[in-house]
């Protein structure tokens, strides 16, 4: 643990230099807590944690010409340092954002409590809008990361016949830039909080009187740079790592769709960090970027916030497409159908995803010959994504099904992203979107897509590598009835936001119509029996993983190559390098193989 | 002797594959800063078209770039005396690289003195102005501190004919960083 | 450890102009500097001479670009390298 205690020594003696640098630069007479004192030690602060959990000894004294030092052991602690494992990582990501989940479920159990009356009851409209803002943002992070970090750094290598990631430190460093993130945005409530939303939509985020909005900044940009390491990683990963015979049309759809992702969230995220530098520039350096006075507007932030945003949906989900698509077919022991399809789709998503985003903003004052061309863009989307849902049930056709948990959830999956994916139509239409924006329709929409798409990909993920990761079985039982009561949960608790939402109740207000109340009440209750549902599912996983019956190395029968090492697989996964021979999912095919795993012999360059 | 097998496979893999990584990688980061960049590059055009004020200090800019143009070929020079086996030459044509990014630095805060008097960043173009040069100058920063750090190891003795890839990482984002000033200084000054 | 073949197999992807020598590196890397100096300088004098020549500028800063990217940084070895 000393690691740890050392970066957390260094990096709030970062931030209190940093912030004391500042002041005195600043003239020495302002408070110390002031925007550009908290901005600076935030960077002091961080650059301080990064080096003491390990940046310094990993780079810090290659730079300066000494031996780099090792990790340490490989005891339980290995979780809590610098490690260079893509096991070790995946399992902090999964471990992480599973609790970051857990806070963001309890500002939403908040949220629902507040709404379950018209009026203001227990928080004022202020209150609300900060809590709504926080979990908006933490819950982003967890579609946004949570497959991707999790098993995107423990499976890829896995599956791709490959002993590490390409750049191993640099995978630690991202996993270990979130923690900073999230003291970040969750000690903002400290400097004020900030209300603007996940969004950060000025004029709001700049003129708030909550210096918590800097925090939110410097929090998120810290966070794109640790999904842009991260994604860097796994497209290099990808490109150079692959096993002998591990060629692009022989790669596990997971892979490929976390190699999609990766794309997005390597280009894109860099309009969201330069959205957020221009408001912390514009509250801390007095710029105009959001000042219609002076010149600038906010049409310039909801272009350059959605040119990210957009695509960002596709990062949340595009790994949960794999995901499910993996289970699909282990579980209908069936090759995966249309896989260059797919493939092609995902590419194709990737593309589309570009060159859509002003469907956000035809409400926005944008002018109005963009209406049409974004309209027919965005709905064009639909059919890659249609060629999806073909393959996920043109995979089950005639399978023979497995019902386990996690195909429960890829299944629910495939009903819950479809209603989503159909709701977003009438967003991406002009004439329906006009009526829906900033409704609860769109609040439906989102935790559709959401929740639907991304979350139960990656809890339905949890459950299948499960076995792989702990070397242990998770119960079956209280599995099902948890995938159950996610995916028919979440019809009950958003469905009638639909209708609440057409109906006239707008998003992000404490305050609604009183006439909408009875049905708000039912959606709070409903909520609140989805949220205890997780209690199941941590419960369970907790359980399993210290007490659960011993998995054997492929417990699903499953074809693809984590599942031929041993459970929980050994350091440099592969002995000598796999040899692929076939496609991954060769399930009936008499005599066809995917890989041959040698434990003597040549490698192979 | 399974152990000696699995260690040799391992850094026999990493032989391998990761000079092709490294390259791969950083490519991969170039593309994506360069969507950094032409964020903030929309930005100017979208807040205040082409417009820029009188005072401009255009032959200041012009000087930077030529400074730039300088530092950029001294930086190619390193790149092909390390990878030819030419040390001492390596060394002093990075010296003078660096002495040009920090000349390039120095001219970008003289500028700013008086930029932020005639169009502080409150103005449109002040914004801007600011903004691009801002990032553009921090980049340039840490182009400096990577030249200083394979500077002090080449002159520890590291690196060589078969052994570059460091310096010419480092190079590479030297350029890639010229790049972006080929589009900023138009962008700000001239159009 | 790697056999010689693997280890000149190494050499040849650590420094993608290998094998160049020094000489013609030189007049290469001279040459572009040129070019690059005399391709500032026109547009410097197109924007004294004109008003908002954001037009006749744009080809003078793209031929610049490639010419970084490609004398440079050498862009299309990356691309050429592309086995597996
Ligand atoms: C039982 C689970 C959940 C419930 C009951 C719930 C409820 C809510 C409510 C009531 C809002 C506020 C809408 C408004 O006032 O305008 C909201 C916003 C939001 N939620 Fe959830 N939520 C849940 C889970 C999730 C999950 C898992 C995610 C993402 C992975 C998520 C992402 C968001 C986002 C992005 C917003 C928008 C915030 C904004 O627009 O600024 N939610 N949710
Ligand atoms: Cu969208």
């Amino acid at each position: 643990m000393r690691p740890l205690f050392r970066a957390i020594k260094w990096g709030i003696g970062g931030y209190l230099l940093g912030a004391v640098a500042a002041w005195v630069m600043a003239g020495a007479s302002g408070p110390l807590n002031g925007p550009i004192e908290v901005t600076v030690g935030f960077i002091a602060g961080l650059i301080g944690w990064i080096f003491g959990i390990g940046g310094w000894n990993n780079w810090g004294r290659e730079w300066f010409g000494l031996p780099p030092k090792d990790d340490g052991k490989d005891d339980w602690r290995r979780y809590f340092r610098f490690n260079t494992d893509h096991k070790v990582v995946g399992v902090q990501y999964l471990v992480a954002f599973i609790a970051v989940m857990g806070i963001g479920g309890i500002m939403a159990m908040l949220m629902r409590l507040e709404l379950a009356r018209a009026g203001t009851d227990f928080m004022s409209e202020e209150t609300y809008n900060k809590v709504m803002s926080m979990h908006g943002i933490l819950m982003v992070a967890v579609a946004v990361a949570g497959i991707l970090g999790s098993f995107g750094n423990y499976l890829i290598p896995l599956m791709i016949g490959a002993q590490d990631m390409a750049f191993p430190r640099l995978n630690a460093l991202s996993f270990w830039l979130i923690p900073p993130v999230a003291v970040a945005l969750l000690s903002a409530p400290l400097l004020g909080s900030f209300e603007a939303g996940w969004t950060a939509y000025p004029p709001l985020s700049v003129l708030a009187p909550g210096d918590g909005q800097l925090l939110f900044n410097m929090g998120v940009i810290a966070f794109g740079l640790s999904s842009i390491l991260g994604g860097l990683n796994i497209l290099t990963t990808v490109t150079t790592m692959r096993a002998p015979g591990m060629t692009w049309g022989r790669l596990p759809i997971f892979v490929w769709a976390g190699f999609s992702a990766s794309l997005i969230s390597v280009l894109f995220t860099q309009y969201f960090a330069a959205t957020l530098v221009m408001i912390q520039l514009d509250r801390i350096a007095g710029t105009a970027f959001f000042d219609a006075k002076a010149g600038g507007g906010t049409l310039l932030y909801e272009h350059l916030f959605w040119f990210y945003s957009h695509p960002a949906v596709y990062i949340m989900v595009l790994p949960a497409f794999g995901v499910s698509l993996e289970i699909i077919t282990h579980f209908s022991r069936k090759p995966l159908f249309a896989y260059k399809a797919v493939v092609g789709a995902f590419l194709t998503i990737v593309g589309l995803s570009g060159i859509v985003w002003a469907h956000h903003m035809f409400t926005s004052g944008m002018a109005n010959y963009f209406h049409a061309p974004f309209m027919a863009l965005t709905e064009a989307i639909s059919i890659p994504t249609g060629v999806v849902f073909l393959a996920a049930i043109g995979t089950m056709w005639k399978g023979r099904i497995w019902f386990t948990a996690p195909m429960i959830m890829a299944t629910g999956w495939v009903f819950n992203f479809m209603i989503g994916g159909i709701t977003g139509i009438f967003h991406a239409d002009v004439a329906t979107d006009l009526q829906l924006h900033d409704t609860y329709f769109v609040v439906a929409h989102f935790h559709f897509t959401i929740i639907g798409g991304s979350i139960m990909g990656l809890l339905g993920g949890t459950f299948y590598w499960f076995p792989k990761i702990t070397g242990r079985m998770y119960n079956e039982r209280l599995g099902k009835i948890f995938a159950l009561w996610v995916t028919i949960g979440l019809n009950v608790v958003f469905l009638p936001m639909f209708w609440v939402g057409v109906n006239g109740m707008n998003r992000r207000v404490a305050v609604y119509p009183a006439d909408l109340q009875r049905v708000n009440e039912f959606i709070s209750a409903a909520a609140f029996l989805l949220g205890a549902g997780f209690l199941l599912f941590i419960g369970n996983l907790l359980w399993s993983a210290v007490k659960g019956p011993k998995a054997s190395d492929n417990p699903w029968n499953a074809s693809t190559l984590e599942w031929s090492v041993s459970s929980p697989p050994p350091h440099h996964n592969f002995p000598l390098l796999p040899e692929v021979v076939g496609h991954p999912y060769e399930y009936g095919r008499p005599g066809a193989r995917h890989a041959v795993l040698s434990t003597t012999g040549a490698t192979h360059g | 002797m399974a152990a000696v097998t699995l260690e040799a496979a391992h850094s026999r893999a990493e032989l391998l594959h990761q000079p092709r990584s490294n390259k791969l990688g950083l490519w991969i980061f170039m593309a994506s800063e360069t969507f950094l960049f032409s964020a903030l590059i929309s930005a100017r055009f979208i807040t205040s078209g082409v417009q820029k004020p009188e005072d401009l200090n255009q032959a200041l800019a012009f000087g930077l770039t030529c400074v730039l143009l300088v530092s950029s070929i001294s930086a190619y020079l390193a790149e092909a005396f390390i990878a030819t086996g030419h040390r001492r030459a390596f060394l002093a044509a990075t010296r003078v690289t660096i002495v040009f990014g920090l000349i390039f630095i120095g001219g970008v805060m003289f500028e700013w003195r008086e930029a932020l008097h005639n169009f502080p960043p409150g103005t449109i173009y002040g914004t801007a102005f600011f903004s691009l040069i801002g990032l553009h100058a921090f980049h340039v920063l840490t182009g400096v501190l990577g030249l200083a750090v394979v500077l002090n190891l080449g002159a520890l003795g590291h690196f060589g004919p078969s052994n570059s890839w460091p310096v010419e990482g480092v190079v590479k984002y030297w350029h890639f960083v010229d790049l972006m000033w080929v589009i900023i200084y138009p962008a700000l000054y001239l159009f | 450890m790697a056999d010689t073949s693997e280890r000149q197999r190494f050499d040849e992807l650590t420094t993608e102009i290998h094998g160049r020598p020094l000489g013609q590196r030189l007049r290469i890397g001279l040459l572009v500097m040129v070019a690059l100096a005399v391709l500032t300088l026109v547009e410097y004098a197109i924007a004294v001479e004109v008003e908002h020549p954001l037009l006749p500028l744009l080809p003078f800063a793209a031929l610049k670009f490639v010419l970084i990217l490609e004398y440079f940084m050498h862009f299309s070895a990356v691309l050429g390298k592309g086995d597996h």
